[in-house]
């Protein structure tokens, strides 16, 4: 937008990301569900919250459909981990973008293996963003 | 193969210290990054080619191909993660870039990047 008095230019509200709720999910275990099935969603922000276990837990998140998720053999694009008894909460302002869709699980390992589930059920809550 | 390292603890304008490394032609990764239980607050890398992941282990000196990472990101071409919480490392702190594969990370990235990393981390 143009300033009719200065000449400069200011962003408007309509070119501003905006950031909404995709999952806020507080029974999550190692079986596979699915957050989008919409292609080129992108994520800001990730919370695993492990308060209720004893053991560290990893949320794998995969950019795929859940018929097209293996546990513990199909590549996650992203894994985070929440330690026992803690809460992990990462940000990427910029977003993680998903090509594809967006399907999650949590489970006893980091990396691509881990079939198993956290003794008790983990919360997870997944932000996405939206450029204009 | 020998990269271009330099690494050293600095303040940022929070008073907050930072450890910091730089990688040039980083195409044979492993970096650890500091040594020692730490918490990792931010990471800001530059990758100059896409497609491949950032790994980061809560260990000194992981085995690529069979330590499992504690986080896998998506590569960009700048990048910038934010530890609201949850970055506790009880370990030690490694990074690696590579082509693709959560735990398999098979093989050398890309291309030769080049790997910007600045942690700021609080204590233990």
């Amino acid at each position: 937008m143009t300033d009719p008095s200065g000449g400069y230019s200011t962003p408007t509200i309509a070119s501003l990301p905006l950031t909404s709720n995709l999952v806020l999910d507080d029974n999550v275990t190692s079986v596979t569900k699915l957050a989008s099935a919409v292609a080129g969603e992108s994520l800001a922000q990730i919370l695993v919250d492990n308060t209720a276990n004893s053991s560290d837990v990893w949320l794998k998140l995969y950019d795929a459909v859940v018929a097209d998720v293996t546990a513990g053999t199909t590549v996650p694009v992203i894994v985070v981990r929440a330690l026992a008894g803690d809460t992990t909460l990462v940000a990427n302002p910029k977003g993680w973008a998903f090509s594809t869709a967006i399907s999650y699980r949590v489970t006893d390992r980091g990396g691509t293996p881990g079939t198993s589930s956290p003794a008790n059920p983990v919360s997870v809550s997944l932000e996405r963003i939206t450029f204009a | 193969m020998a990269h271009g390292i330099s690494r050293g603890p600095f303040h940022d304008t929070f008073g907050t210290a930072i450890s910091h490394a730089e990688v040039s032609d980083y195409d044979d990764p492993m970096l650890d990054i500091d040594i020692g239980p730490t918490t990792l607050k931010s990471l800001y890398c530059e990758i100059s080619t896409g497609n491949d992941v950032l790994a980061i282990w809560d260990l000194k000196n992981p085995t690529i191909g069979s330590d499992d990472p504690d986080f896998v990101f998506p590569t960009a071409d700048e990048m910038t993660i934010l530890w609201v919480s949850g970055g506790r490392m009880k370990h030690g702190l490694s990074f690696t870039v590579a082509n693709a594969g959560a735990t398999a990370l098979s093989g050398d990235p890309s291309n030769a990047n080049t790997l910007r990393i600045i942690t700021s981390k609080g204590g233990s």
